[in-house]
């Protein structure tokens, strides 16, 4: 029964790491976009240059803050969060 | 090497600033509650460094990325946000595979003060765009002429 519960339990971890790195995807495509779109203004207005990538950086640091929230629960979970979960188990089981 | 724009070096100083301070207020406040030690100075000081030159990489590509056509330029962006982003989960993994030396929260929390700086700045100051002045092609000129 303990081999089953640990099972689950550090399963659920590699799991939840997995699904939190999904966050890593749509900053890159959206980060792509916005460039793609930034090209097309500077083309258009080249003397906006300066404000178009000031502007820019300040909005993909934003977009990319989102990805590294989902990274950096996913390296918690998986190479913090199981020692801790496997504590409070066997804590549980003690009592 | 290419020149870095004026504007990738304004934002890059920017930011390590906020890191900086970030990184300062962390330590202080790590000294106030009893938490600090070694581990957690230097896996502050290995995120506070990944930070900003996250940020300048991202500078850095957008600079170069920026004269290409569309598609290229958002090719090349995706590239360059999936190699910073394994970039820092190595930084990450070696902080929480290394936990006497560093400190993996510690490590942890630089990484999003970029962000912290970014929401911050409209209530801080008002923005001063680095003037740019970009050439004017020599046909437009006698096309002004011109006309």
């Amino acid at each position: 029964m303990l081999e089953l519960a640990l099972g689950i339990l550090l399963g659920g971890c590699a799991v939840g790491a997995g699904l939190a790195m999904i966050a890593g995807i749509g900053p890159g495509i959206g980060e792509g976009n916005a460039v793609a779109k930034a090209c097309e203004a500077i083309g258009r207005q080249p003397e906006s240059k300066g404000d178009v990538t000031s502007t820019m950086i300040t909005g993909c640091i934003i977009a990319e803050t989102t990805g590294l929230y989902g990274l950096v629960i996913a390296i918690l979970l998986i190479f913090v969060a199981p020692k801790q979960f496997v504590n409070i188990l066997m804590e549980t089981i003690g009592k | 090497m290419n020149k870095i724009d004026p504007t990738v070096r304004r934002e890059t100083a920017y930011t390590a600033l906020w890191v900086a301070v970030g990184t300062l207020l962390l330590q202080g406040v790590c000294l106030i509650v009893g938490w600090w030690s070694l581990p957690v100075l230097l896996g502050n000081l290995l995120g506070a460094v990944t930070a900003v030159a996250n940020f300048l990489l991202m500078g850095l590509t957008i600079q170069k990325a920026l004269p290409q056509d569309k598609k290229q330029a958002a090719n090349t962006i995706r590239l360059s946000q999936g190699l910073r982003l394994l970039m820092q989960g190595l930084i990450l993994v070696l902080a929480a595979v290394l936990p006497t030396v560093f400190n993996v929260y510690a490590t942890a929390i630089p990484l999003l003060i970029p962000r912290v700086g970014v929401m911050l700045r409209p209530l801080l100051g008002k923005e001063d765009p680095v003037p740019v002045v970009t050439p004017v092609p020599a046909d437009e000129d006698e096309d002004d002429e011109d006309e």
